[in-house]
């Protein structure tokens, strides 16, 4: 017996026959706002660039062999590992240490909670470190032997002791990328805590790089968002752009939709990239409650097409809901590496010109 | 007995589950191919029926034609088609099988012929398919059409006098029929999609027949003894329709459209004849027509709804009964038919001519397997119509048990 061919598709009614058509819908709005997240990170940054700014939190997991063994502590660094940097690179870094005193994970803290008071003691720790820092580069700073100490001897009673350390930076040029204790990384290239200690007339050192660590970094909403016009997606941070489609004219509401990509066009001129730039970005499908993390997302590389950078995304299950009367007509864009960079990527907005406007490009067929 | 009957039908129903997939398109238009069936045995003399009257099977044309059983009877069938469509694009063959329907009768009073009857029959058939493959823009498209009406029926038959035979049946005609669309697409960003438009109908109708076998004696003519005429009219009913559209995705799926709405299935008739001559043949013949001008169902594309006939003839070499020689006890038959169907496509009637034949074997005490063929042809390649060549084969058991009789003792 035959498979399906086309010998009597002439007599089908035109109604049985539904045909493709390809049409665009333009954004409607757009808007920019701060999506914190507290993940795991496999970078550390510390230090502060024009309006951008970016404390470091750090704590080590101290073994509990060498607890009852210590008795001096004679010196304490912490050693970290450049890998980044976000600004002028020649720029000297410096900061300054403190002790923590409250938890510093949580996706709400922000640095004016920070600086609101309560989360690091106002004493530095350590001298100011302040030195130019090349990308590959490892620094060092010593902290206060007391403190470190008083981690050893407050375990196990009071565990709350042991709350890291909080690196406020002090510099204004540059902020700079360190390894993180992420699985991602080497050991030898994590961070380090490396003590050396005496007992009586012996003594001995230790390299301490197991911990948790993380960065908060910040710039105001006035301060990265200069044209209302432009639709702003910053790494980090992170802001997240939100692109709104109230009107999905032309595509019928019955139309069964077979692609639909979304196409946002870079601002060169406003967008902020480097050597370390991961040029990606995810969609986010925008629910009743929000950006809803969960839906399937669609990563998008960008290319070059006819002299603009175009970043396209393939949201079809989004418009396929959007066309059948969901309320929730929006789409959330953010940097694929919001948890590792600084990247500033900025499109144009609905009021640009129609081939730079977010719009998205529909292939669909009508189903009645 | 009893255990033959339920693996029969249990083979059945497990035989049209494998149907195939495809055939005219000429089953798109209305409420697809109307199958005008009447059992194994009138399917074989081409479709006559309605003059049919007799002991040893169930007449599912005309419902006076049960008067003369005797014995409760089944029956039912099975049948395989095979369809080979030619258009100016090329051919294509596809081949189904299916249920054939089930039947049967009870005699309630055989002095009064007084039969009830109990059947499910096919009414329509919609099942095509054509595929269109668009190379530069990497898509595939597949139309293709499935389901049919069905009749769920009870009937009761009476000798008023004893030559005149009346019968009346209350059908259930229902059955959903499908649209399909679907989209496949070569490009992996783009997704694939189906839209099905089903519609589910339902309504009742209502038919009667009577058998006149007295033509002899009101012509005063002995040669005309074993003639009888018959006669059938099936009532005009509102058929309601559901329709619902479904959108499906890879990644969705969505109800698009919902409607109810009814259309009027039109008035259809029929007069009929059968005449035993030599005492072992027998010629039937049957007219009948069903008046589609009349409907409101509204035609798709270039079809139009039209009066729709049937002419059809047939003979029997009737079975020899207490005869050793096998052969002389199969019954033996021929039939031919002209069928206008209710429709045109581009301004071109859609007109069905076929050729059938078959047999009936023996198979123990008065039952029968009717084995049957059908081949014939519909439409034209002209007019940018299709014309298909038909075959088809139907088995089909007709069986009798001594139920809910009452046995008198010396």
């Amino acid at each position: 017996m035959d498979d399906p061919n086309p010998v009597g598709g002439s007599l089908l009614p035109l109604s049985d026959l539904p045909i493709i058509k390809v049409d665009t819908m333009y954004s409607s709005s757009h808007s920019t706002s701060v999506e914190r997240s507290s993940t795991i990170l496999s970078r550390l940054m510390l230090g502060k660039f024009q309006n951008y700014e970016s404390w470091a939190f750090v704590s080590f997991l101290l073994p509990e062999s060498l607890r009852v063994a210590v008795i001096k502590i004679n010196d304490a660094k912490i050693q970290f590992r450049t890998n980044y940097h976000f600004g002028d690179s020649l720029s000297p870094l410096s900061f300054v240490a403190h002790r923590a005193l409250k938890s510093w994970f949580g996706d709400s803290l922000t640095l004016d909670s920070l600086n609101a008071g309560g989360y690091y003691d106002p004493n530095p720790i350590s001298a100011q470190f302040n030195s130019t820092v090349g990308d590959t580069d490892k620094i060092q700073f010593s902290i206060d032997t007391a403190m470190v100490r008083s981690w050893f001897v407050n375990f196990p009673d009071t565990v709350s002791a042991n709350l890291g350390v909080v690196l406020r930076p002090t510099n204004t040029n540059v902020i700079k990328g360190f390894m993180s204790f992420s699985e991602r990384n080497p050991t030898a290239l994590r961070p380090q805590l490396i003590i050396r200690y005496a007992k009586g007339n012996d003594t001995g050192s230790v390299a301490i790089s197991a911990g948790s660590a993380r960065f908060i970094a910040d710039i105001s909403y006035q301060n990265l968002v200069q044209n209302l016009d432009l639709v702003y997606v910053q790494s980090g941070v992170s802001y997240l752009g939100f692109l709104n489609f109230l009107n999905t004219n032309p595509i019928p509401t019955k139309a069964s939709i077979h692609r639909a990509q979304l196409e946002l066009t870079l601002n060169p001129g406003a967008s902020r990239f480097n050597s370390y730039t991961v040029d990606s970005l995810v969609v986010f499908f925008v629910d009743a409650f929000g950006v809803n993390p969960r839906a399937p997302t669609d990563i998008s590389e960008g290319k070059v097409v006819a002299g603009r950078k175009l970043y396209s995304f393939d949201i079809q299950q989004y418009v396929q809901g959007w066309v059948r009367g969901s309320p929730n007509r929006s789409v959330a864009i953010q940097t694929y590496s919001f948890l590792e960079t600084l990247d500033l990527f900025v499109f144009y907005g609905e009021n640009s010109g129609a081939a730079l406007k977010p719009r998205v490009v529909v292939t669909y067929s009508p189903t009645q | 007995m009893k255990i033959r009957i339920f693996l029969w039908i249990s083979c059945s129903c497990l035989l049209a589950s494998q149907a195939l997939a495809g055939g005219p398109t000429y089953s798109r238009f209305g409420i697809g191919s109307l199958l005008l069936f009447g059992g194994g045995r009138i399917d074989a003399l081409g479709g006559s029926g309605i003059g049919l009257i007799g002991d040893r099977f169930i007449n599912r044309l005309n419902p006076a034609g049960m008067a003369r059983i005797s014995l409760t009877r089944f029956s039912g069938g099975f049948e395989y088609s095979r369809v080979s469509s030619e258009d100016a694009l090329g051919s294509s063959t596809y081949a189904r099988g299916s249920f054939a329907g089930l039947a049967f009768a009870i005699p309630i009073s055989t002095e009064h012929g007084i039969v009830w009857s109990m059947e499910s029959s096919p009414y329509s058939l919609v099942n095509y398919s054509t595929q269109l493959n668009d190379n530069q823009q990497g898509i595939t498209l597949t139309y293709r059409g499935s389901g049919g009406l069905s009749t769920l029926g009870t009937g009761l038959s009476w000798s008023v006098a004893d030559q005149l035979s009346l019968g009346l049946k209350l059908n259930y005609l229902y059955g959903r029929t499908r649209q399909v669309a679907r989209f496949d697409f070569s490009d992996l960003s783009f997704i694939d999609s189906e839209i099905s438009k089903s519609r589910f109908h339902s309504g009742f109708l209502v038919s009667g027949g009577l058998i006149y076998e007295g033509l002899s004696d009101l012509l005063n003519a002995p040669s005309l003894k074993t003639f009888t005429i018959g006669a059938i009219l099936s009532s005009p009913a509102s058929v309601s329709m559901d329709d619902e559209d479904i959108l499906t995705t890879t990644n969705s799926f969505d109800t698009t459209r919902t409607l109810s709405s009814s259309f009027n299935l039109p008035l259809a008739a029929g007069l009929g004849f059968s005449y035993i001559f030599s005492n072992r043949y027998m010629l039937a013949g049957d007219v009948s027509s069903q008046f589609w001008s009349s409907t409101n169902l509204a035609p798709v594309g270039t079809s139009e709804f039209r009066n729709s006939s049937r002419f059809s003839l047939g003979m029997e070499i009737m079975p020899e009964r207490d005869i050793d020689n096998y052969f002389r006890r199969v019954a033996y038959r021929i039939g031919a038919s002209y069928h206008s169907t209710y429709i045109s496509v581009n301004g071109r009637p859609i007109n069905e001519f076929y050729f059938t034949g078959g047999m009936g074997f023996p198979m123990g005490f008065d039952s029968r397997l009717n084995v049957g063929l059908h081949v014939g042809f519909r439409g034209t390649t002209s007019e940018g119509l299709q014309k298909d060549m038909m075959y088809r084969l139907t088995f089909s058991v007709s069986a009798s048990e001594a139920w809910f009789l009452k046995i008198e003792e010396d």
